[in-house]
């Protein structure tokens, strides 16, 4: 079941990470390169 | 008095009258109203360690008397690696930044999933490049005066507050607040300009007035600050 759990951690951490990162680009939104 | 401005693209004064992007900054913005001779090495879409970098190598190379610093947004590094060798800066738009190489392409899509997006890690490394430079400037002698584009570094420090972090907590103990200027409302220089609803240009930085009324609010606090140098 390990492998299972490490799906779900795995998938958990790309949710919150695009969710973050939305966020921050809105604050951020200057972006030069 | 010859005032050394440091920053991101707000002190480099991309959108303003003056300004060519590529070749030539802006006289315009509030440090340079403020100055009677005026360096800028902002550099636009710049990290907060890269600012702290480039003030030291500027003051071991040349006279200053004066240091001016608006700290960037704490979700931008740098880092320099082996292969390619070199120091890069990148910021959330990490694929454009990094074409040179995939293995770093790679490493920083993780490093910002586990560390560079967190509440933690941005502010926990903002606040090292603050405290040494503060450190730096002040065995040197320099008055200098720091300010910062977004409140982010100080809001996120109540989280760390909260969760018992003494290592934040440590280095932002450490930080000189007479040194510091905030602008009203303890918000950043961008905040305070689209709040105060002043106009802004293609790239969404705010125009001459905003920096004209900026120079006249920090006026007294840098007057302050700077007659340390004359005495």
């Amino acid at each position: 079941m390990n492998w299972l759990r490490n799906i779900i951690s795995r998938i958990k951490l790309e949710i919150n990470y695009r969710k973050k990162l939305k966020e921050l680009r809105k604050r951020d939104p200057f972006i030069y390169k | 008095m010859k005032v050394l401005a440091a920053g991101d693209s707000f002190i480099y004064g991309v959108d303003l009258a003056d300004c060519q992007t590529k070749n030539q900054h802006s006289l315009l913005t509030w440090p340079a109203l403020l100055a009677d001779e005026y360096v800028c090495i902002a550099t636009p879409g710049t990290s907060n360690d890269a600012i702290a970098r480039a003030v030291i190598d500027y003051c071991e190379n040349n006279h200053t008397d004066f240091v001016v610093v608006q700290w960037t947004f704490p979700w931008r590094f740098g880092m320099k690696f082996i292969e390619p060798i070199g120091w890069f800066e990148f910021d959330l738009n990490v694929k454009k930044e990094t074409s040179a190489s995939h293995l770093i392409e790679n490493f920083l899509i993780e490093f910002y999933k586990v560390a560079g997006t967190t509440e933690y890690w941005p502010v926990y490394s903002t606040l090292k490049e603050i405290v040494l430079l503060q450190q730096y400037l002040k065995s040197k002698k320099i008055p200098y005066l720091f300010t910062s584009v977004y409140d982010i570094i100080f809001k996120s420090l109540t989280a760390i507050y909260d969760a018992r972090d003494k290592h934040a907590k440590n280095l932002y103990n450490l930080i000189d607040q007479d040194s510091w200027y905030w602008w009203p409302n303890q918000e950043g220089f961008y905040q305070w300009a689209i709040t105060n609803k002043y106009n802004v240009g293609v790239t969404q930085h705010p125009l001459e007035q905003a920096h004209a009324d900026a120079a006249e609010l920090i006026r007294s606090k840098f007057n302050e600050l700077a007659t340390q140098y004359n005495q």
